[in-house]
């Protein structure tokens, strides 16, 4: 089956990784490496809030919470207790798996604007503890000297050390949620964003579900937080603020919800988007600080023109481009004539 | 006794405060029955309000050589929330049926666009401060020129690409979320860029503080008059709106609305004008609070953000959809933070409303009334 050959999950990872590896002989400024790397931490969290808003149709507007209680833990207890950041890693997904299981269980009980709220008064809530913690978190001025990451005598030291990692995690992460969403756990999502009802009728536990991924999208974040903590070496909370929060939601609408590798375009358009506005914006004055303005109309615009997302939207124009090339061919035969009777 | 002005004076704040977030939070609920739509850019229109008003008196419009149009008070405070209205009924006819009003598309798309211009001009007009400008007429005309001219280009590349592909359905309930959240952004960003980003300071319809000496206490409540101003203004809003929706034909033709659009439309009532008049309302709504809040809190462009969640946050407490709910909801959630920031702690103030928010919404999914029917309920069994 010639389909399920360009659809399979392993040779779209190999080919990734292939570009992955060929990358930093073409790239050599440390520069865009470094917006590289970043690049694969969001496309971490696009994938991870995609198998949330995606497949099982529940929005968070707070997400951005579980990004800095991953890279907080991680960085606090590496800075100020001293625990390797091979250790302090999974504690801090630990920590934010417990804690949006508290979260997520009695939250996952609404519905639509409610949920929405909810999650957007916990991102706050967070990010106001964040702010005026002083005494862990150090406030505003953010944590410092967050050690770099290590295998044995492999520091990963300088930008192209660093794109690798990060970008080898985000393929795996990846492969990971490609397989999610293609096991009985997958379908049990997508059958109960179509229909709770339906679902939990079908023998689908929905509650237990919702929370499944709510927990496990939490996950995806907080690891991409402690990567974050551990490859830039210093995080403050306006990384995580409610702006962050919906910049996710934007990477992941933009690229087309219930597609793992939708979130991934997504990921990859908003970051060289804001990027690109960023160098504008230092060679223009007048295209400073843009960036909101771009990310509010392309988030109207598209929604309003390609409700699908990118990829979707982009997929349906080329298939319709297609068939208008090649018109379907006229029906062969006639139906058949009724039997008089 | 002591403790008497202190309670006293965080009541009287929260209260100032709490109006402002039940304008808000009716503002949610007003386009929310009328379509279902949570719109999350409703704080901008607060904002539109304080900075409209901020526009109309002290601005100086880019200008060195210019002082500022000094409007009277409540000329600017009218022509803000006009402007915001406007800008309203353009949301409102984005969200409802975008393709169908494209003339309105036309025009958001001109402001969005045409500011960048403006700036541009702007440089033109001043390049450095040695050159002689460019006389104020022929700024103006160049300025709306090359505004239209833009605005029709842009309308018509995106008419002619995606016009043709966008497919006929109504956007769903998270699309909706994210395009309001999308033009929250929209407006904070030509905010940032048109205003700037400092604090302004504006003017109110009266400064000053009455201060109120109790007997056998050590100091007294101050309580400044804008806050008067603002507590009636709500209370004169929320009389009207309900001689409003009770007592006129196009009041009663928007809760039909609200009730059932398909019903609504058997009775002749024209659906998509109701909708768009919601938006229209709750805008002017959301910038009258802004302009009554603005001389207290002063306007930034960012300002509408938390003022926007807040209120939201007291539409969903009071259960979303219900008018009184959400002016008790609004009132109680202002006192109750002022209350907590000056007993707890003023750093965590902001959390406050979303803790709350958070508990109710556990205890019950649809906000307080339910509860209280459920609880009823409950007691008559």
């Amino acid at each position: 089956m010639k389909a399920n050959f360009f659809t399979s999950t392993l040779l779209w990872a190999v080919v990734g990784l292939i570009a992955v590896a060929l990358t930093p002989l073409f790239v050599k400024s440390n520069y865009w490496l470094g917006v590289l790397a970043f690049m694969a931490i969001n496309t971490i969290l696009a994938v991870g809030l995609n198998l949330l808003m995606g497949y099982a149709g529940q929005v968070s507007l707070g997400h951005a919470a579980f990004y800095g209680i991953g890279a907080y833990t991680t960085a606090i207890l590496t800075t100020q207790y001293g625990v390797s950041p091979w250790l302090a890693m999974p504690a801090g997904i630990l920590i934010t798996c417990i804690i949006a299981y508290l979260v997520g269980v009695p939250c996952l009980r609404l519905h639509g604007h409610y949920l929405a709220m909810a999650t957007l008064g916990f991102g706050w809530i967070v990010f106001i503890v964040l702010v005026h913690w002083d005494g862990l978190t150090l406030g505003t001025s953010g944590v410092e000297k967050i050690p770099k990451l290590a295998i044995g005598s492999l520091v990963f030291d300088n930008d192209v050390k660093r794109f690798f990692l990060t970008w080898v995690t985000a393929i795996l992460l990846l492969l990971v949620s490609a397989n999610i969403v293609r096991s009985r756990v997958g379908r049990a999502l997508r059958a109960l964003h179509s229909s709770e009802n339906a679902a939990a009728t079908m023998g689908v536990d929905v509650s237990r579900y919702k929370v499944m991924v709510f927990v496990l999208s939490a996950a995806y974040a907080a690891l991409a937080g402690s990567l974050y903590a551990h490859v830039v070496n210093f995080i403050s909370p306006s990384v995580f603020g409610f702006i962050v929060s919906v910049e996710l939601v934007v990477m992941v609408v933009i690229g087309g919800m219930a597609s793992v590798w939708g979130a991934a375009v997504g990921a990859a358009t908003i970051t060289m988007l804001v990027e690109w506005l960023r160098s504008l914006g230092e060679a223009v004055p007048v295209f400073k600080e843009f960036d909101v303005i771009a990310h509010g109309l392309i988030l109207v615009l598209v929604m309003l023109f390609l409700p699908a997302g990118l990829t979707v939207g982009v997929r349906d124009l080329v298939l319709r481009w297609v068939k208008r090339r090649r018109p379907a061919p006229a029906p062969q035969e006639k139906p058949k004539e009724v039997a008089r009777v | 006794m002591e403790q008497l002005p202190d309670i006293l004076q965080y009541l009287f704040s929260g209260l100032a405060t709490g109006s402002i977030y039940a304008i808000v939070a009716v503002g949610f609920t007003i386009i929310f029955s009328s379509t279902q739509v949570v719109n999350f850019a409703q704080g901008e229109f607060v904002m539109l309000g304080a900075m409209g008003t901020y526009m109309l008196t002290a601005w100086n419009w880019h200008n060195a050589d210019y002082a500022g149009l000094h409007l009277p008070l409540w000329l600017a405070i009218a022509g803000a929330v006009l402007l915001a209205a406007l800008i309203g009924m353009l949301l409102g006819c984005l969200l409802i049926r975008p393709l169908e009003t494209s003339p309105f598309l036309l025009l958001l798309i001109t402001f969005a666009g045409g500011w960048f211009c403006y700036q541009n001009l702007v440089l033109l007009r001043n390049p450095d401060p040695l050159t002689p400008a460019m006389p104020l007429p022929a700024f103006i005309g160049l300025a709306v020129v090359t505004f239209a001219l833009l605005g029709v280009a842009i309308y018509l590349l995106i008419g002619v690409i995606l016009g043709k592909i966008r497919s006929g359905k109504e956007a769903s309930v998270p699309s909706q979320i994210i395009v309001t959240v999308g033009a929250s952004m929209l407006f904070q960003g030509i905010a940032s860029q048109l205003w700037g980003k400092d604090a302004v300071s504006v003017d109110g319809l009266a400064s000053g503080a009455l201060l109120w000496q109790l007997p056998n206490t050590p100091y007294p409540v101050a309580m400044e008059y804008q806050k008067f101003w603002v507590m009636g203004l709500t209370l004169a809003m929320v009389l009207l709106l309900t001689l409003f929706f009770n007592g006129t034909i196009i009041g009663k033709a928007m809760r039909a609305v609200s009730v059932n659009r398909h019903g609504a439309r058997l009775m002749g009532i024209n659906v998509p004008r109701m909708v768009i008049g919601a938006f229209a309302l709750s805008a002017a709504l959301g910038a009258l609070a802004g302009a009554a809040i603005a001389p207290i809190s002063c306007g930034y462009y960012n300002m509408g953000t938390m003022m926007g969640l807040k209120g939201f946050a007291a539409a969903i407490v009071g259960g979303l959809g219900n008018f009184t709910g959400s002016v008790i909801a609004g009132l109680l959630l202002g006192v109750m933070e002022s209350l907590a920031a000056g007993y707890i702690s003023s750093d965590y103030k902001d959390a406050f409303a979303f803790i709350v928010l958070l508990v109710v919404l556990i205890i019950s999914p649809h906000g307080l009334p339910a509860l209280i029917k459920r609880y009823r309920k409950a007691a008559a069994q």
